[in-house]
């Protein structure tokens, strides 16, 4: 609650920054495809070679949206005793090629994810920091869990929602695809059997079959 | 003069089919493909990971079921070759490729019964099909041994849902966890499960391997253990010498003599050098799928024909239908936190339950009070432990009702509870009505300038009342499965006391040419020749009369195959 009145409190000043934050984003987002007229910007068609799979388009994301998401990467995944963070994997690199892929749903995140981004640095101005990723590791995580209590108890706005949402999916997503992530929720599968005779005797017992 | 026996065009269930029967037969057979040369063998995408894919293999525009899909330049929408559609929406699965949509093919392939070709005789309601279920045995025998399928014990078989013979079927792989779970749960209701009939071997044949229990079939069989028609029907026809395939080749129009009474050849462009060109043969078969064969067939106006060939009874595009279907995410308690096992199997459901009301004991039921029925079965998509975990597939059942939810509980909550999310479904029956047909579009063009079709859906009130009576069961099942119910996809499918929901949305589309006794009231003889053409066949979904709750392809094959023999028959006897 307090931190809700700090920004109301503050607003003048959010507002100002994320102006700034908004037209900064925008230009980085933008410049690289006019100076470069060789940015990728295409699907992969509807006749790929899916023994050769190749991303078709560029990584589009700069460089303080992406240091942005490796916090939060490992804020969402964090390292435990089974598994590595987000990090370790680059799961960044993966919700980059995601947001900068040329399909109307990536473009929906990209436009989610970018917005809200720009919305935590400019809660991060307000603590005196110009990105979130300035921020102390400890601000960082508050800042985090707040985001995440307001999804939680409802009182989030639409756009802070989607935008949870959609980054605990991508993270999950490309996280839980690696083999490190398949290891730690125990799928065992894609391998040839000559065989398949049914889960095991310790399966059917626990499950009552 | 005609350069060949016959002409077919399109390759795939029933294409497929009516090439291997001509050629193996000594008949003389160029096909004609609109996509590009296709081969699984070399192609088809295995054992790859998500990971190994953009966006994880997920779908785009692009590519609608998912990076790995075996559809070549297909899915509901081909670049350049629109349609329009009114009422309830219609969405129309195309794929251009040797084998169409044999490669993406969910490979179930269950009998039509006997009721389901004499629905009228019968239940007196639907319509009576031309030919009845001893005249199709034979076929469903002989495609089946070409096909390749596992199945139940045929002596376990229920009423007016025959399985394959026990020396034609092969033995079934064992049911996964989920599917023991929902077998036990279909036993408390009264309802038997089987193996299902499954175009997917788990012995070798015809120099074919058997499944190695992984990778999903979508994305076509490079061992050949999945039938589709390049492997197992147009490499062997192919073999014989009297095959020529045409490739890239995508037909819009049957050429017909001067007379207006016979079939000469058809007309195409070629997809590469937009040429237009013709072809010759002596008899003419058309199995583009469904909705394509009523397309050309429109396109193919004469001075005698001028509401388009063979449509005499003007019923050419008319009585269309697809498959209805329901489904529910449920979550298991008792799968959580279950120690790692290998769920993959085949990609398809071990076992379902056939139909099961029939009769008296469909009227006791009181709300059962519409044509034909409905299976129940696990799905392999959308949760449990089947295949390599993925975004769609896996992640988002297991977040659908999370809030908040990140770190250290996060993780915690994905290892309790991978694999204990599935979807329940069922495939259903469709009441065929004159609501659902299609036109020739008065504007809309394709890129080469062929008129494309419009589709007009709408789904009937019984429609609504078997969908409705799905849920019912599927709320059954999943109680008696110790499940709970995570999504109810009733709320918005039922919305409004109406079906909602496009047509074509379970690639299960047949109709328009169907057959019957009278050529006044049908396109096709019970041959699936056309009554106004005697050289002019059609052998895809188009013949399909009425629409079980068994998928098509089966039946697609076996009446193709019939057609196959009544062509060989009559080119002896010199009738063409």
């Amino acid at each position: 609650m307090n931190k809700d009145k700090v920004m109301t409190a503050n607003r003048r000043k959010v507002l100002k920054l994320m102006a700034v934050a908004g037209t900064s984003a925008a230009y980085l987002q933008n410049y690289p495809r006019m100076a470069e007229a060789q940015t990728r910007s295409e699907g992969y068609g509807q006749d790929v070679n899916v023994n050769n799979p190749v991303v078709t388009w560029d990584k589009t994301l700069d460089s303080n949206q992406l240091k942005n998401l490796t916090i939060i990467g490992d804020l969402i995944i964090p390292a435990d005793d089974k598994s590595p963070g987000a990090s370790f994997l680059d799961i960044t690199d993966f919700v980059n090629e995601w947001v900068s892929a040329p399909y109307p749903n990536q473009q929906k995140d990209r436009d989610t994810i970018t917005r809200g981004l720009a919305r935590l640095n400019g809660r991060a101005n307000e603590n005196d920091a110009r990105y979130f990723y300035d921020l102390s590791a400890d601000m960082q995580a508050d800042m985090f869990e707040t985001l995440a209590k307001s999804v939680e108890n409802g009182s989030a706005t639409e756009d802070d929602t989607l935008f949870f949402e959609r980054l605990v999916y991508l993270y999950v997503g490309g996280f839980y695809t690696t083999d490190e992530g398949m290891a730690d929720i125990g799928y065992v599968g894609n391998v040839p059997l000559e065989s398949f005779d049914g889960p095991p005797e310790e399966i059917r017992k626990l499950i009552g079959v | 003069m005609a350069e060949h026996d016959v002409i077919v065009v399109g390759s795939g269930a029933g294409g497929g089919t009516m090439v291997h029967t001509l050629a193996t037969a000594g008949v003389n057979v160029l096909l004609v493909e609109a996509g590009r040369q296709y081969d699984p063998e070399t192609e088809a995408a295995m054992f790859q990971l998500p990971q190994e894919a953009p966006l994880r293999g997920e779908s785009t525009p692009d590519k609608n079921s998912g990076f790995y899909d075996a559809t070549v330049d297909g899915g509901f929408e081909v670049k350049g070759q629109p349609y329009t559609s009114e009422g309830d929406g219609f969405l129309w699965w195309r794929a251009r490729q040797l084998g169409g949509r044999t490669h993406h093919f969910g490979r179930q392939t269950p009998r039509y019964g006997p009721d389901d070709f004499k629905s009228k005789t019968r239940t007196g309601r639907g319509e009576d099909w031309p030919v009845t279920y001893e005249d199709m045995e034979p076929y469903y025998d002989r495609v089946e041994q070409i096909m390749g399928l596992f199945g139940p014990d045929a002596n376990e078989a229920v009423y007016n849902s025959p399985q394959s013979p026990n020396h034609i079927r092969q033995a079934p792989p064992a049911p996964r966890a989920s599917e023991l779970l929902f077998a036990q749960a279909c036993e408390k209701m009264g309802i038997k499960t089987m193996a299902h009939p499954t175009a997917i071997l788990t012995s070798p044949l015809h120099d074919r391997q058997a499944c190695f229990y992984a990778t999903n079939c979508i994305r076509g069989c490079s061992i050949g253990a999945a039938y589709d028609s390049v492997t197992s029907q147009i490499k062997p026809a192919k073999e014989t010498g009297n095959l020529t395939i045409l490739t890239n080749a995508v037909v819009y129009k049957v050429l017909m003599n001067e007379e207006g009474d016979k079939a000469i050849g058809v007309r195409y462009i070629d997809r590469r050098t937009e040429e237009h060109k013709d072809v010759f043969a002596k008899v003419v078969v058309l199995a583009p799928a469904a909705m394509e064969s009523s397309r050309i067939l429109l396109n193919s106006k004469t001075d005698k024909a001028p509401n388009g060939l063979a449509n005499s009874s003007g019923n050419v595009g008319k009585y269309l239908s697809d498959t209805t279907g329901a489904s529910l995410m449920i979550q298991i308690p008792k799968f959580e936190n279950l120690p790692p096992h290998n769920e993959d199997g085949v990609s398809q459901p071990h076992l379902y339950a056939p139909w099961w009301l029939h009769g008296e004991e469909k009227e006791k039921e009181g709300d059962a009070d519409f044509i034909g029925g409905y299976k129940l079965e696990v799905s392999p998509y959308g949760g449990g432990r089947f295949g390599p975990p993925a975004l769609s597939d896996t992640f988002s059942q297991q977040l659908y009702e999370q809030k908040g939810l990140y770190g250290k509980k996060l993780k915690a909550h994905m290892r309790k509870t991978y694999g204990s999310f599935m979807t329940i479904r069922c495939l259903g029956s469709m009441t065929v009505t004159e609501d659902n047909y299609l036109t020739i579009d008065p504007e809309l063009k394709d890129k080469w300038g062929i008129p494309v079709p419009k589709f007009h859906w709408k789904w009937s009130d019984e429609d609504f009342r078997r969908t409705k009576h799905m849920y019912k069961s599927l709320k059954t099942l999943a109680k008696n499965m110790g499940a709970r119910v995570v999504r109810d996809r009733s709320i918005t499918h039922l919305e409004g006391g109406k079906l909602n929901g496009r047509g074509g949305d379970t690639n299960h589309e047949v109709g328009g040419c169907r057959m019957g006794d009278d050529p006044k009231t049908s396109v096709l003889n019970k041959y699936s020749q056309t009554w106004d053409v005697s050289n002019l066949y059609v052998a895809d979904g188009a013949p399909f009369v009425t629409h079980s709750e068994k998928n098509p392809t089966l039946t697609i094959m076996a009446l193709s195959m019939r057609a196959g023999d009544n062509i060989i028959d009559r080119l002896k006897k010199g009738e063409f």
